[in-house]
């Protein structure tokens, strides 16, 4: 899936990714290719990118907002982590 | 007689040094805070997309607070200017705009004294960004509900966020029904624009106007402006929710205005750094061509001292050889 995580100050990430996993409101949740259309509300956390290499990816943030489309994207938009 | 005015030579020639370092530091530091700027828009258009998914799927009559227009009965008015001067008429200009509004509006007392009476002063809350703004205003006689200073030449988004819990906050509580903010837009480096912006309630046009104009007119940076951020046309039937649309949208609405505040910030430092950027050019100039009139002062000067001297000498000859 295509995933975007951007800041405020900053665009942290953009490209393919294999999974993704955040903490939302109502839990942790990993999103995998093709998951069904979501909005959620993130707490303040790390997101753990698996990229379509393999790599893993780790990114502190704060609050944000998750929202995965039809069309196989995932867009995260996330405040700096506080210090 | 002279060397007095080589030495105002001296120090007009160390003046323009100086106004010209400051020209070349206030240039860059433009350039710095137009690429923060920039970086912000990916995030800025997500999250206006977001509000237009939500607000399309969410079809009750819960409005999130912060997007509900209500009667106007006070308004909160925020000045955004610098904390250092040295920048022309960047601050002047704000102030300008300020006054402009308050002397358009209907029932405004004309005599500056009035202004602080109490009914008309009720309508009012005020806050101010910079020094400048906050020594205006307590000059005027407003009563200032709070000042932000020290931001620094450029704003982090935690510097803004008490600003707009502020914002959110009054809002919540009814102690304001409408916000503006009187700042300057960044419209390309030679050219800035004071404009008087409606904060809240928050309402997607002027989101939309305000991220639209980050990418400047001319110059460098305006080719993003062409190109097009899509917001995705295709509405997915209806995704998951999590907790529910009604928070979600409450939490986006206040992020929002978080978001416009930072924007407004960041415009406000790229104009600065602008203006300052012009002001020093003006200087160097000036200092230029004070400096040539003061050099041919100084060679008339000297050469008028030579002949004075020439002339003593050969009159002292004349009346030796008598």
């Amino acid at each position: 899936m295509k995933l975007s995580v951007y800041s405020l100050k900053n665009i942290l990430f953009e490209g393919d990714a294999t999974s993704v996993n955040c903490t939302t409101e109502g839990g942790e949740v990993t999103i995998l290719d093709r998951h069904e259309p979501l909005i959620a509300t993130l707490k303040p956390g790390t997101l753990t990118i698996k990229d379509a290499g393999g790599k893993d990816h780790f990114i502190p943030t704060g609050k944000g907002f998750l929202e995965v489309t039809a069309e196989n994207t995932a867009r995260i938009l996330a405040d700096e982590p506080r210090e | 007689m002279f060397q007095f005015v080589k030495q105002r030579i001296k120090g007009v020639q160390n003046i323009s040094q100086i106004t010209k370092a400051m020209e070349l530091v206030a240039a860059t530091k433009m350039r710095k805070s137009q690429e923060i700027a920039l970086h912000s828009r990916p995030y800025a258009y997500g999250a206006l997309d977001l509000l237009r998914t939500l607000a399309a799927l969410e079809k009750s009559d819960q409005t999130p607070p912060l997007l509900a227009a209500r009667p106007v009965v006070h308004t909160l008015i925020l000045l955004i200017t610098s904390d250092k001067g040295l920048a022309g008429s960047f601050n002047s200009n704000v102030i300008k705009k300020f006054e402009q509004h308050l002397n358009g509006l209907p029932g405004s007392p004309t005599s500056p004294g009035s202004r602080t009476s109490p009914d008309w002063a009720s309508r009012f809350v005020f806050i101010a960004v910079g020094k400048k703004a906050q020594s205006y205003l307590e000059k005027q006689g407003y009563t200032l509900l709070q000042s932000f200073t020290r931001t620094g030449d450029f704003t982090a988004p935690e510097e803004v966020r008490p600003v707009a819990a502020l914002l959110e906050a009054l809002y919540a509580e009814k102690k304001i029904d409408r916000a503006v903010a009187f700042s300057t837009h960044f419209r390309t480096a030679l050219a800035q624009e004071t404009l008087a912006r409606e904060l809240l309630p928050i309402s997607a046009a002027s989101l939309t106007r305000t991220i639209n104009e980050i990418v400047p007119e001319h110059g460098r940076f305006a080719e993003l402006r062409s190109e097009r951020h899509a917001l995705s046309a295709k509405r997915h039937a209806s995704p998951l929710i999590e907790p529910s649309p009604a928070e979600v949208l409450n939490a986006i609405a206040s992020h929002l205005l978080h978001m416009e505040l930072y924007h407004l910030f960041m415009e406000a430092n790229a104009s600065e750094h602008a203006a300052r950027r012009m002001a020093m050019k003006n200087a160097s100039e000036n200092a230029g061509e004070l400096v040539e009139t003061l050099t041919l002062t100084y060679n008339k000067l000297r050469q008028a001292a030579i002949t004075k001297e020439i002339t003593e000498i050969t009159a002292g000859a004349e009346a030796l050889r008598q």
